[in-house]
């Protein structure tokens, strides 16, 4: 067994409208760990580095596997999903904090709420007749599937609106996330008979026009979606309709 | 679509047209300061002096130019600082700010040096002597000098990376590819632009 | 009457779809979950969705699908609901493509189907490498669409504690948690589904989420409703082995060439690239020249442990094996499995594009489940209407997807999970809701004592575990059970070991009495929560480990080499039938079959006889009694399995 240890700092903040700390543990080294196996290893063992029993550090994950979007925290600085942070890869001491643009629960957990309010705005889904048998859908051919499958592979982390300098605790913006998830739909062959409605909900108050292309989304999406493209696809559809109403008034 | 969204459109395109061909314009003029005073000076006169000119000056390069800023300058503001996400768009897009709030600045600064100052000692006409005396003074010579090399070197960049945003906004470039494309062409539209006016300035460095 | 409303547990795919398919009917729903529901476990399943749709001209049709999972069960399912799911499937696939969900196409646009294992035909849809993230978001998307309709009210950070039950035993309603705020409290709901999954935490690291530690299905069956077949807990053969999670390797992999191998040479240190063909073994394609890669997981993952343990042949001495894709081009494996590929490379840093993976078995899912009932036509089909659907022991209680058990028999195909959660979300849609409107009394409408009473009872037992100051910390407690599970409940079982687990749980049921509630606080608290989901786990541990000592058989995925009965090589499954055919005529002799084939017949035939049930756990207040069930068979005649 080696000595070497793992060492954390970690803000830490007991309720909402309670006051942040941070709080430094160090825990013993094991190869292949990840923060999240860390911070498992704290629960079992709560006590931080001066050597007082604490409460264990709250903090929220589902699949381990980067694909359910629970566990993202800001670690050293950056916005990425906590299971997917391997140990060896990061400088010590490795600071843990919790997203910054949204309210926060209990030390790392945050209430993403308002990403999922987001996709109700810009209405992401296909409208249905029923959920009887009406026979196959439409064909679609491979490549429009790949761009798809793309855009649908957004887990609403919150990686894209936590680096984005645009989106703050105090404005409406529905971020590059809600945004790409409105041309997955308007893309779609039944998807886009609602098309309009969604551009609606982006050319309204926090919508499309709240973007200041700083890009960061797209750097920072741990499932590399195409988030600018996104936009500026939007953008274009946005712009059409933006003459046609024009013109029209 | 409601005000917001069109008051973000019309920002952007502003920023372009007119406010950018604008600037096109201007850096060209200043080529004739090449061609010594007497050149230079007719043919400044000759395009603020006529009544049409003023008219159109002020409908279509001041009150676009007003209103590209003072929405700028609030929206820059309102930006939230992302320190640690070292990323190339995102230096951009922070240094976007930074020119647009310089070039309004300097922009008082220059109206002052060429308009208000001349009106007030009565000698408006005399652009060159004007610039080439703010340029060569032994005290403020330096200041004056540094100022417009900022002040240029931001108008520069903040329109030809304006460009590039103003293409991602309106859709024109969608694919990476494209985006990569419409950022080429920003560079080459900053060294151009940079370029000329800098030879411009140095005919009374 | 007031107005009546159905609750639905569980934001993952069977949760999802009986939510969208009640409210589609004009029933309100209110969905309780634990997350967001686009995170719920459903995300993980990688592989893809089976329905015999014959794309590929192959000749695959429901009755082959339904034949191959009954067969993939080792006939412990309920063939009339084995049977409906199958010849549903592909109008499922249709629904789901119809929802936007981007299955993988054709070059001429059509679906387009992968093999899985199990099964000797294409019948697999899959949209890349994150098929059950790609469905789950697409019925969340409709769910969503009748969020703002109003239809459906979802409450996520909260977890189910417990039905609230009238005077007879019916269900009225639901306990559950704010895990925010930590306050409990009772909703009033005509029907509650649990629509939970699995129980993978029990064993501590398995490829499910951290959700999944069958809290909920417990808590159901120590509130008196049957369990059944707990002890069929299917091990996934290839998984990549993590400190704090056994991550899928989808079967997918294997589906589209994935060969698995290991050197000839017990403990060969060189390079994998450097072995040449001659000197590995691909043994899973020699054993099985019919299904290769591709046998069903029970067997794939038996076969691996034996090459690790039993002939020492793992990787670098290690228990693993590879899983090798390299053969394949990079665009290939990008289009097809990109996701689990990226993920591969995300946690061990080795791209398996140019180098074969590292993999191991690891627990991975559930056969078993809270009993449930079902209404079969004559045909052998499900009357679709029929309240009794997905209905517990206990009335007006449901379960769905992972959380029931009569699918998938003792073992589960690949990509018939997803299914059998759509399935039975959909299914039992229209049943739900005739059951609501048959009630004469709406819960609403029933008198508040009785819901204040169940309120109460679990504040009380909340403020009781607040109180626990014992030496016990309850996350070390957990991964000693789960180890012990993990050592004595998996491929390999044996009498002895098994009875020495039961006894090793009890001996965790009281060190859970001298747990420490490590924090008391009253925001946001986990570990309450933890504390109480470790007593259901520990209950769980006693069906599954008892459900596992009790049957002296090997079916499926419940191994148990002392009562293996060995099939001779040449003995062909429909020998069989002949068999029992000429047995129930009174024409069998004893030079009917050759005299081995005779002999594993009679002995197979008797242990059918003894043990083709389903187990089924009651809680006596202590722990568990198992009796056994009869299964419906009637559609397939059982026989023994062979996939060489």
């Amino acid at each position: 067994m080696s000595n070497k240890t793992i060492t954390f700092k970690i803000l830490r903040q007991d309720g909402p409208n309670q006051p942040s700390y941070w709080e430094t543990f160090v825990i013993p080294y094991l190869p292949n760990s990840n923060v999240i196996s860390c911070l498992m290893d704290i629960q079992k063992n709560p006590i931080n580095s001066e050597g007082k029993k604490v409460r264990p550090v709250v903090w929220e994950c589902n699949c381990l596997e980067e694909v359910c979007g629970t566990c993202t925290m800001v670690i050293n600085g950056k916005t990425r999903q906590s299971c997917s942070a391997l140990i060896d890869k990061l400088m010590q001491p490795i600071t843990l904090q919790p997203l910054s643009k949204f309210p926060v629960v209990r030390d790392l957990a945050v209430d993403r709420s308002r990403m999922f309010e987001a996709l109700k705005r810009v209405k992401a889904w296909v409208p249905m007749d029923g959920y009887h048998d009406l026979g196959p859908g439409d064909k679609i051919l491979p490549d429009h599937q790949g761009v798809a499958y793309k855009l649908s592979e957004c887990m609403t982390c919150g990686c894209c609106v936590e680096a984005c300098p645009q989106y703050s605790r105090d404005n409406n913006f529905l971020g590059a996330a809600a945004i790409s998830q409105a041309r997955l739909f308007n893309m779609h062959p039944t998807g886009k008979l609602i098309a309009n409605e969604r551009l609606d909900s982006l050319m309204d108050d926090g919508g499309i026009a709240a973007c200041g292309n700083a890009q960061n989304c797209v750097e920072v999406c741990p499932k590399s979606i195409p988030l600018t493209e996104s936009i500026a696809e939007m953008g274009r559809q946005s712009s059409k309709r933006f003459w046609k109403t024009l013109f029209q008034i | 679509m409601n005000s917001h969204f069109f008051a973000r459109r019309v920002h952007s395109l502003t920023g372009i047209i007119p406010v950018g061909l604008f600037l096109v314009y201007h850096l060209y003029t200043q080529l004739y300061l090449h061609q010594g005073a007497e050149k230079y000076n007719e043919h400044t006169n000759a395009f603020y002096d006529s009544p049409l000119a003023i008219w159109l000056l002020i409908i279509f390069v001041y009150i676009p130019l007003f209103y590209h800023s003072i929405l700028g300058a609030k929206l820059s503001i309102e930006a939230t600082p992302q320190p640690s996400y070292h990323y190339f768009s995102h230096l951009l897009y922070w240094l976007q700010r930074i020119s647009g709030i310089g070039v309004l600045l300097f922009i008082f600064a220059h109206l002052y040096n060429t308009k208000v100052m001349p009106l007030m000692t009565d000698t408006y006409g005399q652009h060159f002597e004007h610039l080439a005396e703010g340029f060569a003074s032994a005290e403020t010579g330096w200041l004056t000098k540094s100022v417009y090399l900022l002040g240029i070197l931001g108008a520069t960049f903040h329109f030809a990376n304006g460009i590039n945003t103003f293409c991602m906004t309106w859709g024109l470039a969608l694919t990476p590819r494209a985006q990569l494309r419409v950022r080429v062409l920003s560079i080459i539209v900053f060294v151009l632009l940079t370029a000329v006016a800098l030879y411009s300035m140095s005919a009374i460095w | 009457m007031t107005k009546q409303r159905a609750i639905v547990v569980g934001g993952g795919l069977a949760g999802l779809a009986a939510t969208m398919k009640i409210a589609e009917q004009g029933m309100s729903v209110l969905l309780v979950s634990f997350l967001p529901v686009k995170r719920s476990h459903s995300v993980c399943a990688q592989g893809g969705i089976n329905g015999a749709v014959n794309i590929k001209g192959e000749g695959d049709s429901p009755e082959i699908h339904f034949y191959d999972t009954v067969k993939g069960g080792d006939f412990l399912g309920h063939q009339p609901l084995c049977k409906d799911m199958c010849y549903h499937a592909p109008f499922i696939i249709y629904l789901l493509d119809r929802m936007g969900v981007p299955f993988n196409r054709t070059p001429e646009g059509n679906l387009d189907f992968r093999r899985f294992g199990g099964t000797l035909h294409h019948r697999t849809a899959f949209s890349g490498a994150t098929t059950g993230q790609q469905l789950l978001y697409a019925l969340d998307e409709q769910v969503r669409r009748y969020e703002v309709e109003g239809l459906v009210e979802k409450i996520e950070w909260h977890e189910y504690l417990g039905a609230v039950q009238d005077d007879d035993g019916k269900c009225v309603g639901a306990v559950i948690q704010n895990l925010r705020t930590g306050d409990i409290r009772a909703e009033r709901g005509d029907a509650v589904i649990l629509a939970t999954g699995g129980p993978g935490v029990v064993y501590g690291r398995s490829t499910n989420s951290v959700v999944c530690t069958g809290t909920a299905t417990t808590s159901a069956y120590l509130q008196g409703a049957k369990f059944g077949n707990g002890e069929f807990i299917q091990i996934h053969p290839t998984a990549v082995p993590g400190r704090d999670k056994l991550r899928l390797m989808s079967e997918s992999a294997r589906g589209e060439g994935g060969r698995v191998w290991v050197p000839r040479k017990a403990n060969d240190q060189r390079d994998p690239k450097e072995i040449p063909a001659e000197e590995r073994l691909y043994f899973l394609e020699e054993k099985y020249p019919r299904f290769g890669n591709l046998v069903p997981r029970d067997v794939g993952a038996r076969e691996i442990y034996d090459i690790c343990v039993n002939q020492g042949l793992g990787v670098h001495g290690d228990m693993k094996v590879y899983l090798d894709l390299t053969h394949h081009s990079r665009e290939f494996l990008d289009r097809r499995l990109g996701g689990i590929l990226e993920i591969y490379e995300k946690f061990t840093g080795v791209d398996p594009r140019e180098e074969p993976m590292e993999i191991f078995p690891a627990v991975h899912y559930s056969m078993g489940g809270i009993w449930t009932d079902y209404t079969r036509t004559a045909d052998g089909f499900i009357d679709h209407q029929s309240p009794r659907n997905q209905m517990t022991s206990i009335e007006g209680l449901y379960a769905a997807g992972e959380a029931d058990y009569q699918y998938h028999g003792a073992n589960r195909l690949g990509a018939n999970s997803l299914l059998s959660c759509i399935y039975t979300g959909l299914m039992m849609g229209p049943g739900v809701v005739n059951y609501i409107k048959n009630q004469k009394e709406s819960a609403t409408d029933l008198p508040s004592s009785l819901f204040d009473k169940a309120q109460q009872q679990w504040q009380e037992k909340f403020t009781g575990i607040k109180q626990m100051k014992g030496k016990e910390n309850p996350y070390k407690l957990h991964a000693e059970l789960s180890e012990t599970m993990m050592s004595n409940v998996l491929i390999v079982r044996d009498n002895a070991r098994l009875a020495a687990t039961v006894e090793k749980i009890e001996e965790y049921d009281e060190r859970w009495k001298d747990v420490e509630c490590v924090d008391t606080s009253d925001w946001t608290n986990p570990v309450p929560s933890f504390v109480n989901q470790l007593y259901n786990m520990i209950q769980l541990s006693k069906v599954i480990a008892k459900g596992a000592l009790l049957r002296d058989e090997f079916r499926g995925a419940h191994y148990k080499p002392e009562f293996e009965i060995k099939q001779p090589s040449d003995f062909k499954p429909e020998s069989f039938l002949e068999y029992t055919k000429l047995k129930a005529e009174g024409g069998l002799k004893q030079d009917s079959f050759k005299p081995d084939h005779l002999e594993y017949m009679r002995l197979y035939g008797e242990s059918n006889e003894k043990w083709l049930k389903s187990s089924i756990a009651t809680f006596n207040g202590k722990g568990p009694d198992i009796s056994y069930e009869a299964v419906d068979t009637s559609l397939i005649q059982p026989r023994p399995r062979k996939y060489d």
